[in-house]
């Protein structure tokens, strides 16, 4: 049964049940190959792979005919065969299909467009690359050799660059495989349609034939199933068809048999053992080290930072999402020579498995796409910036804004920013009738002022005129302080953390209880203060590596707020 | 599977039509698709539907199986009445079209160069489909419900659906070749090819006798006078938001319209399309290399354009015995107005009357005069206590709303703008939020911050529930039978109790009296209030739900449902209940004028309590306002006073009461004297409209303080 990672669809048939239980194991599953990591022309049509992905768009139903009938033209022996996993109907010489047998029952498959994780760090996929890479004999060009994930002036020639234009951008590494699509007029860019325009990201149409419900929109995703690189006869004038049935080379075609979904991006996590409560608030001291100089000197923002880093909403009700915790934080200092926003961002990115920057600028909000659109011309979703699976950390630069005019577009973008800020949910433009999406991305906003964008907290930054000076040194020494071992650990902790299941018990809610009717009685708190209170409550106790609030973390959060309080205040 | 017998259906479906009848308004049978059959044989009528619902009356068996095998009874039914239609002729055809002439033509040539002893009949070298001139369509059961696009699947190819949705493309309508006739370079005959698929192999050979037997090899040219097309538009609609589940992308379906069916819809618009599932047959080489899949279409029997009314009568049908039984419990009124927005404490009497104002009271016509039935309510208060989360919840919950805040709207904006059609050149009229939410709610948000001449548009809309236009040459009046929602700030930031309403959000009187409901939302500190408010908040945060200690939240669809037949009772107030209302109201007046009260109470008060009231028996599903139905409503109205005024109290000021007011008034009529006359005293209150009894509790509250002494006869009052 080792075999599974080489079955053909052929055999896989023979027993679907068996064969689909084998990978319920989870050796097995890692044994097929990841084509994330692996460049696609490796593989022969039909072998099993793996890919990692977020649903970008669902396609409707597609019929398929389950079963034909191919008759052998010497023998005249009739076989039947199956149409399942497959795009085309395959028979050897001197066998034909025989279409006048018309007794198929058609069955049903559900198309998905699935790209790879948006804003997923390049260390993640490196380590991906390092466990999941194959030696293929031929495969000279390594698809994957990314340094860093992109320098900043890159992601700004990726982002300015909107979707629907198509610049002369060069094709990385395999422009081999591209050049098939020469048939068509449309751009590789149009085709991929990737929420962040990232050039590295790859994009599959998935088919899938069962438990298709459980498949939604923004979700991560992992696939096995059967390669297919066959090309479907194309309409030349037809914009839907042809962005329904790209050129296999550059949007690869897999049948799913099984997928799972995927509860954090972090590789580096299943592998490690459980971490203990010391370990936790170890790794939290070293943490809070690097991140008070790099926020200037200031250990309350460096808590802050840790906080927003581990928070995830935990609850929704209609229009409420608890354990949103935008962090805003202002009065950023301008650093000679030094662009402190972005050196603070290769800090982060280092960090998470899913971030990405966006400067705030004037241009980019009048040309960027936030909000994905339904393109009815050629029947898809164009994805916009906003497109994000869940924990995605989003750093939105404001000191980079500069005065001058938002055109109506701007507008509207910073609109929708501010409404997915408040509420976690994108409206996509359906364009008779919108539709909200929920979503949780992190939202991180440096800003000089209070942010025009709405945010839970607002933190004054207070940098220490000496970390002014010496920033650049800074850098230097934190780039040294993390060590590969260390980079590790605080990875794991960071998505460790998210994962702990926690509890407020009887005795703190009491407490809490008492203390906010006496807050209520010294001055003005609302219902929403004590919300975003037990929301910081439980991060500071996660951060911790607690599972239970207990009086300590509840005193911490409390003095951690009067302290933000008293700097917004003055 | 038994193989249906297809001649028997054949013949009971001519039985059908020749003898389907209904009786007629006039106790005349009709003989409806006879009648129609007549027309079609003159060319008067193109298009037949068929009406399943008369077939299902006529035969059961058949109609099912019609639904279940459309394509191929639409087929039989064409061939049919293509054999029935010669003896419904009764006069003379005119020709209409090319067409036409050209069939008349073939045919009397066919029968000049007819052989007397053959035996085939005229028409049969022609294909029927060159020949029949009328379109076929079925029409779906009434009882049958629309299929959610999301539901059309496999198991549904080849029948007959209806679905609902929203057409986001359609295509130019073009000829559609059903026909091809070709003629022969050699011999001149004359060779017909029908089309079925969208493209088709032209034949270039020809088959004629003549040739084949010459074998001269004649080629074909396609005549395209002779051929025959058919209108033909591809639509593609896609689900209602509602119909999608959350977090996936609604879907599309593509349908062909065929002929009559063509041109019934635009892009935006809502439709219903009856039509058959079908898979596309592709022909030749696609055919292979399209390879497993096969793509599919609805071909369109009937397109019908939906408004929104009708989608919505067709929501509240769908209340389910179980959620009714919920919604009928004793505590459903309070349930139903915690309904509204959940995620907010608190506030239920705000609530009970944003959820009346949801229902309605009831419109009056009375001999040409007309009195709204819309509630407008104001809701005012401190910044952050959820005004804006309120009117966000009644924007989604209402079936029809508009949400505009009173910064962002001018004038033209709230009522309806003149436009200037930049291609044709011609004025139009662009409503604005207040008639887009006709019949439905308007929620606007900072009223105080609209400005003054924005606002008077608001006048005539809030009473008279129109907007009159006089713009660019265009004098019109529209409808705005609107329930207007507001929330404003006080205008200093924070309320004062010490000013009058108008002061504290400078809303002139006139403004502020139309308003049904006025309410104060205030964040205070009180000690009870704020453990449970802790304790529902630490709750949630720790269970991930709302407590269970409370009821439970009811769906949204639930309420738009419940809401929705809540709108269809008119309910009346019985006589006996005027005299009861009546006094309630004269109590409300003289109470507002002997309290220093805040608010003012006029008739309009008095209207709302009847609006009120006639919500509440309605929420009831009662068609009778009961005397409960009243008193909440007076409760509600007192409530929402009390919120306006109790503010003082807290701050150690408190207006003065009715006693405070008949001792300052005894007072002044004293004088400097010690004594005072009683029948004085209640001269001179009468005269302020004070009664007796509140005079005589008045005299012994104070005596019992030792501020006066009242002697045995009680007709003289000494102070001490």
């Amino acid at each position: 049964m080792d075999s599974i990672a080489n079955i053909s669809i052929d055999r896989f048939l023979s027993d679907e049940e068996t064969h689909r239980k084998c990978l319920d194991r989870h050796d097995l599953w890692e044994k097929v190959p990841l084509i994330n990591s692996n460049a696609v022309h490796n593989f022969k049509d039909g072998s099993l792979v793996r890919f990692r992905g977020m649903i970008q768009d669902m396609h409707g139903p597609e019929y398929y005919v389950s079963q034909f009938h191919v008759t052998n033209e010497q023998t005249q022996d009739k076989i039947v065969k199956s149409g399942k996993y497959r795009d085309v109907m395959q028979c050897c010489n001197g066998e034909s299909i025989d279409f006048d047998f018309n007794n198929y029952s058609p069955e049903e498959r559900y198309g998905y467009v699935v790209v790879s994780v948006p804003g997923i760090n390049s260390w993640v996929s490196e380590h991906e690359t390092e466990k999941h890479k194959l030696k293929f004999g031929q495969d000279t060009t390594s698809s994957t050799s990314n340094k860093n994930k992109r320098s900043y002036e890159e992601a700004m020639e990726v982002e300015c660059c909107s979707q629907d234009t198509t610049p002369v951008k060069k094709v990385t590494s395999d422009s081999s495989e591209i050049k098939t699509s020469s048939s068509s007029n449309i751009s590789p860019e149009y085709l991929l349609n990737h929420p962040l325009s990232d050039s590295k990201a790859m994009v599959c149409h998935i088919k899938v034939y069962q438990d298709n419900d459980n498949l939604k929109l923004n979700d991560t995703f992992e696939f096995v199933g059967f390669l297919s690189m066959n090309s479907v006869e194309q309409d030349e004038d037809d914009l839907e068809m042809q962005t329904h049935n790209p050129p296999t080379s550059l949007v690869p075609r897999i049948h799913v048999i099984c997928f799972k979904q995927l509860a954090h991006c972090n590789p580096l996590v299943d592998e490690a053992s459980n971490m203990d409560a010391a370990e936790f608030v170890n790794i939290k001291r070293e943490l809070l080290l690097v991140f008070t100089q790099l926020m200037l000197g200031d250990a309350l923002a460096a808590e802050y930072l840790i906080c927003h880093l581990i928070s995830e909403i935990y609850l929704r009700h209609d229009y409420m999402a608890l354990g949103q915790f935008t962090l805003n934080i202002s009065n950023v200092p301008k650093i000679e020579n030094i662009d402190y926003v972005n050196e603070v961002y290769r800090f982060l990115e280092l960090l998470v498995p899913k971030s990405h920057y966006l400067p705030f600028t004037l241009d980019n909000m009048n040309t960027l796409e936030f909000v994905p659109k339904k393109d009815y011309e050629s029947n898809r979703l164009s994805s916009g910036i906003l497109q994000l699976s869940r924990n995605t950390l989003l750093v939105l630069d404001e000191t980079k804004l500069q005065e001058g005019k938002l055109d109506a577009a701007g507008v509207r973008a910073v609109q929708s920013l501010a409404r997915v800020i408040k509420s976690q949910k994108v409206t996509y433009d359906f364009n008779y009738y919108p539709i909200d999406y929920d979503c949780d991305i992190q939202f991180l906003i440096f800003s000089e002022g209070k942010s025009m964008l709405p945010s839970d907290s607002l933190l004054r930054l207070k940098p220490d005129d000496g970390c002014v000076k010496t920033f650049g040194e800074i850098i230097e020494a934190a780039r040294h302080f993390l060590k590969p071992e260390l980079l590790q650990k605080i990875r794991i902790y960071l998505t460790k953390a998210r994962l702990i299941k926690y509890e407020l018990s009887e005795q703190v809610q009491e407490l809490v209880e008492q203390e906010f009717v006496a807050m209520r009685q010294n001055g003005n708190v609302t219902a929403q203060d004590l919300h975003s209170l037990l929301v910081l409550c439980r991060l500071v106790c996660l951060s911790e590596g607690k599972d239970t609030l207990d009086s300590m973390c509840w005193r911490k959060a409390c003095e951690m707020e009067s302290k933000r309080r008293e700097r917004v205040s003055k | 599977m038994v193989r249906r017998d297809y001649d028997k259906e054949a013949d009971s479906f001519k039985t059908f039509l020749t003898e389907y009848c209904v009786q007629g308004n006039d106790g005349k049978k009709h003989f409806k698709y006879s009648e129609q059959l007549t027309k079609l044989a003159h060319r008067e009528q193109t298009a037949m539907y068929i009406e399943l619902d008369d077939l299902y009356d006529f035969n059961e068996d058949l109609a099912n199986e019609v639904i279940n095998n459309t394509r191929r009874y639409s087929i039989l039914v064409s061939d049919i009445i293509f054999e029935l239609l010669p003896t419904f002729v009764q006069k003379d055809v005119i020709a209409k079209d090319a067409l036409d002439v050209y069939i008349e033509h073939r045919l009397m040539m066919e029968q000049r160069s007819r052989q007397p002893n053959e035996q085939k009949t005229e028409r049969n070298k022609f294909p029927p489909e060159l020949m029949k001139r009328f379109e076929i369509f079925f029409k779906d059961l009434s009882t049958r419900k629309h299929v959610p696009i999301r539901e059309v699947k496999a198991e549904s190819l080849g029948k007959l659906v209806t679905v609902r949705g929203i057409v986001t493309r359609s295509t130019e309508v073009k000829p559609l070749m059903c026909v091809a006739t070709y003629t022969c370079d050699q011999c001149g005959a004359e060779t017909y090819q029908p089309v079925a698929g969208l493209s088709f192999m032209p034949v270039t050979l020809c088959p004629s006798d003549d040739c084949r037997v010459n074998k001269s090899g004649g080629r074909l040219y396609l005549q395209t006078r002779g051929s025959k097309f058919i209108k033909f538009q591809e639509l593609k609609i896609q689900e209602h938001s509602d119909q999608v589940p959350v977090g996936h992308i609604p879907r599309t379906l593509t349908i062909f319209c065929r002929g009559e069916v063509t041109r019934k819809a635009l892009p935006g618009d809502h439709v219903a399309v009856t039509g058959i599932f079908l898979p596309l047959v592709r022909q030749g080489f696609k055919q292979l290399s399209a390879g497993l899949l096969s793509e599919t279409y609805l071909e369109a029997h009937k397109v019908a354009l939906l408004n929104k009314t009708a989608e919505d009568e067709n929501a509240q049908n769908s209340l389910t015995p179980e959620e009714l039984a919920v919604l009928t419990e004793d505590d459903f009124y309070s349930k139903l107005a915690m309904s509204i927005a959940p995620e907010i404490y608190g506030h239920i009497d705000v609530k009970k009357a944003l959820l009346l104002l949801l229902v309605g009271g009831v419109d009056k016509r009375p001999d040409g005069m007309k009195i709204r039935g819309n509630i407008n309510i104001c809701l005012m208060g401190d910044p952050g206590v959820a005004k804006s989360q309120l009117l966000g919840f009644i924007d989604r919950l209402a079936p029809r709303s508009q949400y505009t805040t009173g910064r962002g709207s001018s004038g033209v904006g709230l009522t309806a703008a003149v436009m200037k059609d930049p291609f044709t050149g011609e004025m139009m009229l662009e409503g604005g939020a207040l008639v887009l939410a006709d019949q439905g709610v308007c929620c606007i948000d900072e009223f105080d911050k609209m400005a003054d001449s924005d606002r008077t548009a608001i006048h005539e809309v809030m009473e008279q529930q129109t907007i009159s236009i006089a713009k660019a040459g265009i004098m019109t009046c529209l409808n705005a039978r609107v329930s207007i929602l507001a929330a404003a700030n006080p205008a200093y930031g924070r309320y004062n109790p010490k000013r009058t309403i108008e002061q504290n959000i400078q809303l002139p009187a006139a403004l502020l009296s139309r308003f049904d409901l006025l309410w104060l939302i205030q964040d205070k500190a009180d000690r009870d209030n704020d453990l449970r408010l802790a304790k529902h908040i630490t709750y949630v945060h720790q269970n991930c739900k709302q407590p269970p200690s409370q009821t439970e939240a009811l769906n949204m669809s639930v309420m738009r449902k419940y809401i929705a037949l809540c709108k269809l009772k008119d309910p009346v107030i019985p006589e006996d209940l005027t005299d009861f209302i009546v006094r309630a109201y004269v109590e409300l007046r003289r109470e507002a004028r002997n309290s220093q009260d805040m608010t003012f109470t006029s008739a309009r008060n008095l209207l709302g309590i009847l609006r009120l009231s006639t919500a509440l028996a309605r929420l009831r599903l009662s068609n009778i306002v009961e005397k409960d139905d009243v008193n909440e409503a007076i409760r509600l109205m007192e409530m929402s006073k009390d919120s306006l005024n109790q503010t003082i109290d807290t701050k150690g000021y408190r207006p003065p009461n009715v006693n405070d007011k008949i001792f300052a008034v005894i007072r002044e009529l004293a004088g400097n004297d010690k004594t005072v006359k009683v029948s004085d005293i209640l001269e001179k209150c009468a005269s302020k409209g004070y009664n007796p009894d509140q005079v005589d509790t008045c005299i012994e509250e104070y005596e019992e303080l030792n501020v006066w002494q009242v002697n045995q006869t009680r007709s003289k009052l000494t102070f001490i």
